[in-house]
């Protein structure tokens, strides 16, 4: 029993600290899609540029080698930063597509989304507040 | 890319501005400046042989090359882009290889109009974006090709198909430009540059490629076919050819090769997953009516292995081409003996019988730059000598 107690201590602890890490999939309040994992991943590489209601749909990214950022690339699309950037590098020599832009803070994402029923961004799920809509949690 | 990869504090203020006023357009053209670059260094295990360019002592103007590259969003769809690389073989000359008007007809189609890179294989149309990919240099036995651009026009049309995303691509050039030709130093005799290249005047008109690509992001597979059905290319082997023509002018346009049909087919399967990925593609590359080989057979084989920062990576490359025989070349007239060997002796330039087995290493030391490591086994079945060939050195991004 004791053991199953520590067990779960531990389970817990370790919770808690996925959810101190958690990234919010964040969009325009008036925004109603529901969106797949793999959904996300086609927006943020660029393959899919609409939301299902067919609106245009324009990702935003946290700065390159913010804690944020690794963790949704890691997360979302299971990628390093190098091999993201390589997958870019192609894309961007080529004239095949861009990355998405960056947001400078967490604070600027959450002005810039909920300013914007197009846009599609991420922050840690701590920083969410009531002026976006949480579409999905990593 | 420091100015926009990531994008710079000025583009994020801009996209701010634009997210306000959703329909104003900028009033200049905000440029883009990105850049690639390779520093390479090379040499070979062995004293006396050449290979690839590289000999025993440390070479670094082989293969080091840098690129820039300068896009203008002109807003609504229009984009401008040039793309120019200098490269240390070339003394640091730079050239444009890409220099186009790119215009988004929806989500899913665009046009791109001016130089571009001809995608013949895969990684043709970056082939000197080392960041982009794990090896030093991308097999040479499928891309040391002497041609890689022309001025056309491109049509994209991207889709779904299932749980893939298809990409359909369809291109349509001319090439009329200088190609250069590796040759063995000994035989760079006729364009007056002792380099390793032999340097020829080409004209590919109506040069027509078809690319389809899917990708699911774990699998990848591609298919390609380009082709010119008018094309001349100045062969090293010419000089040669017109020799053997002052007793023979009747075979003349057999061994060279003008106005032909030449193409080049593709095919390659990629899987990448969380920890390895391995991928495989072959080429084959014909030519009608001239000294070309009917069929050039290429392909490689690579697997590679990811820790956070790392790729350990092995690749197998061949090269295959058998010469036409003197009767495919004469129809089968009776010549004297010596004008049939001295024919034959020119179709054997092209004959190909290599493999080559490389064992590297890519380490992501910097956010921007990764060091590579790449050490190869060039078996020259045809001699049956075999070469070592070790390069190393830095591909960035900025």
């Amino acid at each position: 029993m004791k053991l199953l107690k520590s067990f779960l201590a531990t389970a817990a602890l370790s919770l808690s600290v996925v959810a101190q890490a958690e990234v919010a999939i964040i969009v325009h309040p008036s925004n109603n899609s529901t969106l797949t994992e793999t959904d996300l991943t086609r927006m943020f590489l660029g393959k899919m540029k609409s939301f299902p209601n067919g609106e245009s749909a324009v990702p935003v990214n946290m700065p390159e080698g913010h804690a944020t950022t690794d963790e949704f690339n890691q997360k979302v699309l299971s990628k390093s930063a190098s091999q993201l950037k390589a997958y870019w590098s192609k894309l961007v020599f080529t004239g095949k597509g861009t990355p998405p832009q960056d947001a400078g803070s967490a604070e600027e994402m959450l002005k810039l989304v909920a300013g914007n029923p197009s846009l599609i961004g991420y922050v840690d799920a701590s920083k969410v507040d009531a002026s976006v809509k949480v579409i999905a949690k990593f | 890319m420091t100015a926009k990869f990531p994008f710079s504090r000025a583009t994020g203020l801009r996209l701010v501005a634009g997210s306000l006023l959703m329909c104003s357009s900028p009033l200049w053209a905000d440029i883009q400046v990105q850049g690639f670059a390779n520093i390479v260094a090379g040499t070979t295990l062995d004293d006396d042989n050449t290979v690839r360019g590289y000999d025993e002592d440390f070479a670094f103007d082989r293969d080091s090359l840098f690129g820039v590259q300068f896009t203008s969003d002109l807003s609504d769809g229009l984009s401008a882009t040039v793309q120019m690389v200098a490269r240390g073989r070339d003394d640091w000359d730079a050239e444009f290889t890409w220099a186009y008007m790119n215009y988004e007809l929806s989500d899913n189609s665009s046009i791109q109009f001016g130089r571009v890179r001809i995608p013949f294989y895969k990684y043709s149309e970056f082939l000197e974006v080392g960041y982009a990919y794990h090896w030093m240099t991308p097999p040479a036995s499928v891309y040391d090709l002497p041609l890689n651009n022309q001025e056309g026009i491109a049509y994209t049309y991207n889709s779904t198909i299932g749980s893939f995303d298809s990409s359909l691509q369809f291109v349509v050039g001319r090439l009329n430009e200088e190609i250069a030709f590796e040759v063995d130093p000994a035989q760079d005799i006729f364009d007056g540059e002792v380099d390793g290249f032999d340097r020829r005047d080409s004209d590919g008109r109506n040069n027509t490629s078809f690319v389809w690509s899917l990708t699911d992001f774990t699998w990848s597979f591609r298919l390609g076919y380009t082709f010119c059905g008018d094309c001349t290319l100045g062969l090293p082997t010419d000089d040669f050819a017109q020799q053997i023509a002052l007793q023979a002018p009747q075979f003349l346009d057999a061994m060279l090769a003008v106005e032909n049909d030449v193409s080049f087919g593709n095919i390659g399967l990629r899987y990448s997953g969380e920890s390895w990925f391995t991928e495989i593609e072959y080429a084959r590359f014909s030519g009608d009516d001239s000294l070309i080989p009917e069929e050039t057979d290429s392909a490689y084989w690579t697997i590679g292995f990811n820790t956070d920062t790392s790729v350990f990576h092995f690749t197998y490359e061949f090269e295959e081409a058998d010469p036409r025989t003197v009767d495919e070349i004469t129809g089968g007239a009776a010549i004297p003996g010596a004008l049939a060997t001295a024919i034959a002796g020119v179709a054997e330039a092209f004959r190909e019988d290599s493999e080559t087995m490389t064992i590297g290493w890519r380490y992501d030391f910097h956010r921007s730059a990764a060091f590579k490591l790449d050490i190869s086994r060039i078996d020259n079945n045809l001699t049956g000598e075999s070469y070592d060939l070790i390069t190393t050195g830095v591909s960035l991004v900025f």
